[in-house]
């Protein structure tokens, strides 16, 4: 649903919120791929991994019918994550200790309830959808292999 | 019903005259607002694209409506600022400004049934409540309709706020005094009605909530198809707007397709929308030789949204994630509904950033997608159209719902 924005945005509240990232190890983003599996135990979905070069994908099929795409460097540890289907997953599980900067960044006013994009130096968070149609991506930037744009993960 | 008519052409007036005013001139001044689209009828709404409750909505699309305590002719009340969703499904109301007492609806197991309403960019909490609903010469009676931030019930489950974004349980916060869900589909959740989905229905004491399941008949729905008469979905009419944008716009919601002498089809496209899958109420769109199969028509989406790199993005952080061409280009896309049926459109992106402060609509506002296969055809679709939106399981002389024509 359609909301303002404009010219709230022009405020530099996003920007100028500090990203603080604890020191937990619970979920996946940014974390060992090992994670992977806690957070498919968590959300009771159903795990399937895929070597796709320079990064190793795991999906994690949710009963509800959302994908979640958990997307690992070679160096191990995952640098995006990918949603899409019915419902939003627990993000407080994948997104882990980048959660509550997410849900931070999330207050400044923006385009509308339908849409939203955080990005703050080491996150980006973009969610779009509607009611029964949800997707979205977290990513590090810094992260992300070379040669690889975050537009091309599947 | 026509004094929420007489209010919407108020206002449009109050804008025109305004302007003029300052103009001080023939012609058309910049951010005049284009001549109102006002469909004469006892089953029309005004409709206003305006600054909204907290003054600074851009592309919102906003109505009155009418609530009563179910069975009363009395204890009613009017509230405007509603925006209008062809996104989602069902009533929703920020409490404040509702303050009618209601009672909440029971939960399977007795208690009360509460709701977390999740959005893309965050949630709302609140309680369901049976209401009689008014809207133009429209009446519907007992329908569930959420109250959002109901002072009842005010600890939110963790798993609802751990879907992400920020909880929008006030007037501030979620930009309108509610949202008015009229797309294709009926109720909310039909998953719930089976089974306790996370972060969505919940039976809550006074002190604590689970997750619940909710029978379809409890659950927050589409008022449209409760109306006596006129309810087999929507038609939106909103004028042409200059590319520079518009100070506001004045519009009609008309209820009924086939129904009246004032919803006739005519001969549109009709695109069937998806049922299943992971873009439910969804069409496909071709843009630039690509498929974009999660594609979604959505009066809620404030501006369109679809991935160009060849259109330059705002450099500045508090326009990120959309675009801002030095000067305003025209595209050209093709919608094609799950009926393989398909309409081409044109359509223009301008510098998000030229936007005057005072002005709240803007054709040509436009920014990436957070997903490679989607083009969301927000309210900049819909002006200089005339957009039907047909319900699930309802006729009308074009077809069969769920679909949307144009």
């Amino acid at each position: 649903m359609p909301r303002f924005a404009l010219k709230s945005w022009m405020l530099p509240g996003a920007a100028a919120i500090a990203v603080l990232l604890p020191c937990l190890a619970s979920a996946a983003l940014g974390e060992p791929e090992s994670s992977v599996l806690t957070d498919a135990a968590q959300l009771q979905g159903s795990v399937k991994q895929t070597n796709q070069g320079s990064y190793r994908l795991h999906e994690i099929q949710l009963a509800s019918g959302t994908l979640v795409r958990e997307y690992a460097g070679l160096d191990g540890n995952v640098f995006a994550i990918t949603w899409h289907g019915p419902y939003v997953p627990n993000l407080k599980q994948i997104l882990g200790p980048y959660f509550d900067a997410y849900v931070a960044a999330a207050r400044a006013p923006h385009a509308d309830h339908h849409h939203l994009k955080v990005s703050q130096g080491d996150l980006v968070v973009e969610a779009s959808g509607h009611m029964r149609a949800f997707n979205g991506r977290a990513y590090l930037p810094r992260a992300i292999p070379a040669g690889l744009a975050v537009g091309e993960l599947p | 019903m026509r004094a929420v008519l007489k209010r919407a052409l108020r206002h449009g007036c109050g804008l025109a005259m305004c302007l003029a005013a300052i103009s001080c001139g023939g012609g058309s001044s910049l951010g005049a607002p284009p001549p109102p689209v006002i469909t004469p009828g006892s089953n029309v709404v005004g409709v206003v694209v305006g600054a909204g409750p907290t003054g600074n909505s851009v592309n919102a699309l906003y109505t009155t409506v009418t609530v009563c305590v179910p069975g009363s002719a009395t204890q009613c009340q009017t509230i405007d600022n509603i925006l209008v969703d062809t996104g989602s499904y069902g009533l929703r109301l920020l409490a404040p400004p509702l303050t009618l007492s209601l009672g909440v609806l029971a939960a399977p197991d007795g208690n009360a049934l509460v709701e977390c309403t999740v959005f893309a960019d965050g949630f709302s909490w609140g309680p369901v409540a049976a209401m009689d609903i008014q809207i133009a010469g429209e009446s519907a009676s007992s329908v569930p309709v959420q109250l959002i931030g109901d002072s009842r019930f005010t600890t939110v489950p963790s798993d609802c706020s751990s879907t992400g974004g920020t909880a929008h349980n006030t007037v501030a916060t979620f930009s309108a005094n509610g949202v008015l869900g009229i797309g294709a589909f009926v109720t909310d959740c039909p998953d719930c009605s089976v089974s306790a989905i996370p972060a969505f229905y919940y039976s809550c004491t006074a002190t604590a909530c689970v997750n619940s399941v909710a029978p379809l008949t409890s659950q927050v729905q589409n008022p449209v198809p409760f109306f006596v008469a006129d309810n087999n979905g929507t038609i939106i009419e909103l004028p042409a707007v200059p590319a520079g944008g518009a100070a506001g716009v004045t519009g009609s919601l008309i209820f009924g397709i086939d129904t009246q002498s004032n919803n006739q089809s005519g001969t549109p496209t009709v695109l069937a929308l998806q049922t299943s899958g992971k873009n439910v109420g969804g069409v496909t769109t071709i843009y630039n030789g690509q498929m974009l199969s999660a594609s979604f028509i959505d009066s809620g989406s404030n501006a369109l949204y679809f991935n160009d790199s060849s259109i330059t993005p705002c450099a500045s952080s508090s326009f990120a994630g959309f675009y801002c061409p030095v000067t305003t280009g025209s595209y050209s896309a093709t919608i094609q509904g799950a009926n393989a049926l398909s309409a081409a459109v044109t359509f223009e992106v301008g510098d998000a950033e030229t936007l005057p402060q005072s002005f709240a609509a803007f054709p040509a506002l436009a920014g990436t997608s957070s997903l490679s296969g989607s083009f969301d055809w927000g309210l900049p679709f819909f002006y200089n159209n005339r957009v039907a939106t047909a319900i699930a399981g309802f006729s009308t002389s074009a077809g069969t719902g769920p679909y949307v024509a144009f």
